[in-house]
């Protein structure tokens, strides 16, 4: 059932949806397939990863661009009204322990800053030290801002340069700034494979939540594939949507 | 009781399967249903070697359906046996008088792929019918091509005759002009039943990119807007030939199942409707059972092939 939706920025929607039983353990990473109304523009569950989760108190937060009919359906969802879902999906961010020092970039473009998000907040709970570093093509199209500000430090970057670093996140002065161990990112894959590579020159694991097309999400119908390293074709939804940038071949 | 059907002398429980390529191996449905709620289920397209299938993207929602070109990805044969089936065995109750069935669906390149296959399941005894698909339309050899020419279609059935003793179905190709046609020559090669139909070849384009949108240019229209064209071709079928029809295409309710049966098909496989609902077999064996209780009819049997 929804119990909120907040408008946020341009087109974004958030909705915190409550259960009424206790949900299975969610990890940052994992996704929800949305069940939508069966009509012309659409008939296939819609994957939607997990913006933060609370299994105990039956509580997930789906964080929504309009784009298709799909995603408009998702956002004009009322309080009140009840919504199917399957859940959890995917394998998630690894979390590294805490200690050992261990320190994380998370990188987000456009919606992929939602997963993040969920991610931000259970490193700090470990006491994971970390920032985020967020990209949007203006500042209406920049999320979370506040919410990833209030968690970490966070650096913003505008294409247009409308608010905070102009340029894109590749470029920010971040990278020479802060040494870390862990990079994970969400968001375009022109953008994550150009994440991965600065990872790389950094000597940093690099881990990139893919967001291809789906139609089951359960690893039956094998549309989501990849290609990874051994020449497999990898099931984005059941051995990812998270994978290590090594084993996409996106380090070279 | 009521619900029990025939593929030839395999007797189901009920009259719902699951289609090829869309439950997996079944087990990735386990979270959802008990798999012995259904009469049986279709393991997907297995082929002599590994193979890792088309590039993506591989598939494109279109309405009320989707195209797909996965390429028969599978991980082989032996994979099949020495890994999967055992896991599989666990979820069927056998204490049942009519277990759930185990058919597995054979596919390859040349008619030697197909009877390698079919020769290794034989000896299987877990493995209770093949479903040789003859109609694959997203690999460039075989498949589809073996499914649209009677001849040949037969020359292969007459191969995999020899190589596997229990029950033969053969899927059928929806892309040919006369499907009657081709369920007669399946039947004279000596099959046990037809299954009909696998995806209607298709393609969609993006414009804004200007290129198609599956990597393959073409793919396989499957969901519920391909249903009045399945329900056709099935009907059609299951005048001409004497041994069963299986017949699927865009089902997703009972209501669905049912006009299949009487339209003369003596059980149904449930494809893509299982991405939407995974456990919409379930419900489906379940609304069987109902109707049957509610009209008041002696057996399921009763209504196949009234229409």
């Amino acid at each position: 059932m929804v119990r909120r939706k907040e408008a946020s920025g341009h087109d974004f929607t958030r909705l915190v949806l409550q259960a009424d039983r206790r949900l299975p353990e969610m990890i940052p990473g994992q996704f929800v397939q949305v069940r939508i109304p069966s009509s012309i523009h659409g008939w296939l569950r819609i994957p939607v990863s997990i913006h933060f989760a609370e299994a105990s108190q039956g509580q997930v937060w789906l964080l929504v661009q309009k784009v298709g009919e799909g995603s408009r359906y998702i956002a004009g969802l009322e309080p009140g009204e009840r919504i199917n879902l399957v859940l959890p999906l995917g394998n998630g961010f690894s979390l590294p322990g805490n200690g050992g020092g261990v320190q994380a970039l998370l990188v987000g473009g456009g919606c992929g800053v939602a997963p993040l998000y969920f991610l931000g907040l259970t490193l700090k709970e470990r006491n994971i030290p970390f920032r985020f570093l967020v990209g949007a093509k203006n500042k209406e199209r920049l999320i979370l801002e506040e919410e990833l500000e209030n968690t970490a430090p966070a650096s913003i970057c505008t294409e247009d340069g409308s608010t905070g670093f102009k340029g894109l996140v590749t470029g920010h002065p971040v990278w020479d700034e802060y040494d870390c161990s862990h990079i994970y990112t969400c968001g375009p894959t022109p953008m994550m494979r150009a994440v991965a590579k600065k990872a790389a020159q950094k000597g940093a694991i690099c881990e990139a939540s893919l967001e291809n097309t789906m139609a089951c999400g359960l690893g039956a119908c094998l549309c989501c594939v990849t290609p990874v390293a051994d020449g497999h074709n990898a099931c984005v939804c059941t051995e990812g949507p998270v994978f290590d940038s090594r084993t996409l071949g996106w380090n070279a | 009781m009521k619900t029990r059907t025939n593929i030839g002398h395999l007797e189901l429980k009920n009259p719902v399967l699951t289609a090829s390529g869309t439950f997996g191996y079944g087990l990735e449905f386990c979270d959802f249903l008990d798999l012995n709620a259904l009469g049986g289920f279709v393991v997907k397209g297995t082929t002599a070697k590994p193979r890792e299938g088309n590039p993506y993207p591989r598939m494109a929602e279109t309405p009320l359906g989707m195209l797909n070109a996965v390429g028969l990805q599978n991980k082989g044969v032996d994979h099949l046996i020495s890994h999967i089936l055992p896991q599989i065995r666990q979820k069927i109750d056998y204490r049942q008088e009519i277990p759930t069935r185990i058919i597995v669906n054979v596919s390859g390149s040349t008619i030697d792929e197909y009877v390698e296959v079919a020769g290794k399941l034989d000896a299987c005894r877990e493995v209770d019918a093949i479903e040789v698909n003859i109609s694959c339309p997203n690999v460039k050899q075989g498949g589809m091509a073996f499914g649209t020419d009677p001849e040949m279609a037969g020359e292969v059935i007459r191969a995999v005759r020899q190589a596997f003793d229990r029950c033969m179905i053969v899927k059928l190709s929806p892309n040919v002009t006369d499907i009657a046609a081709m369920a007669e020559a399946a039947e004279k090669a000596g099959a046990d039943a037809v299954s009909l139909i696998n995806t209607l070849l298709g393609m969609a384009i993006d414009v804004e990119k200007k290129k198609p949108v599956l990597s393959t240019v073409t793919g396989g229209l499957s969901g519920p807007c391909v249903k009045p064209v399945a329900l056709r071709m099935v009907w059609q079928a299951a005048k001409r030939v004497k041994i069963p029809v299986i017949g699927m295409g865009g089902i997703r309710s009972t209501t669905d199942a049912l006009e299949f049966l009487m339209a003369g098909a003596a059980a149904v496989e449930v494809g893509t409707a299982n991405f939407v609902e995974p456990d919409v077999t379930r419900k489906i064996a379940e609304g069987i059972r109902e109707y049957v209780d509610t009209q008041e009819i002696g057996s399921i049997k009763d209504i196949i092939g009234i229409i």
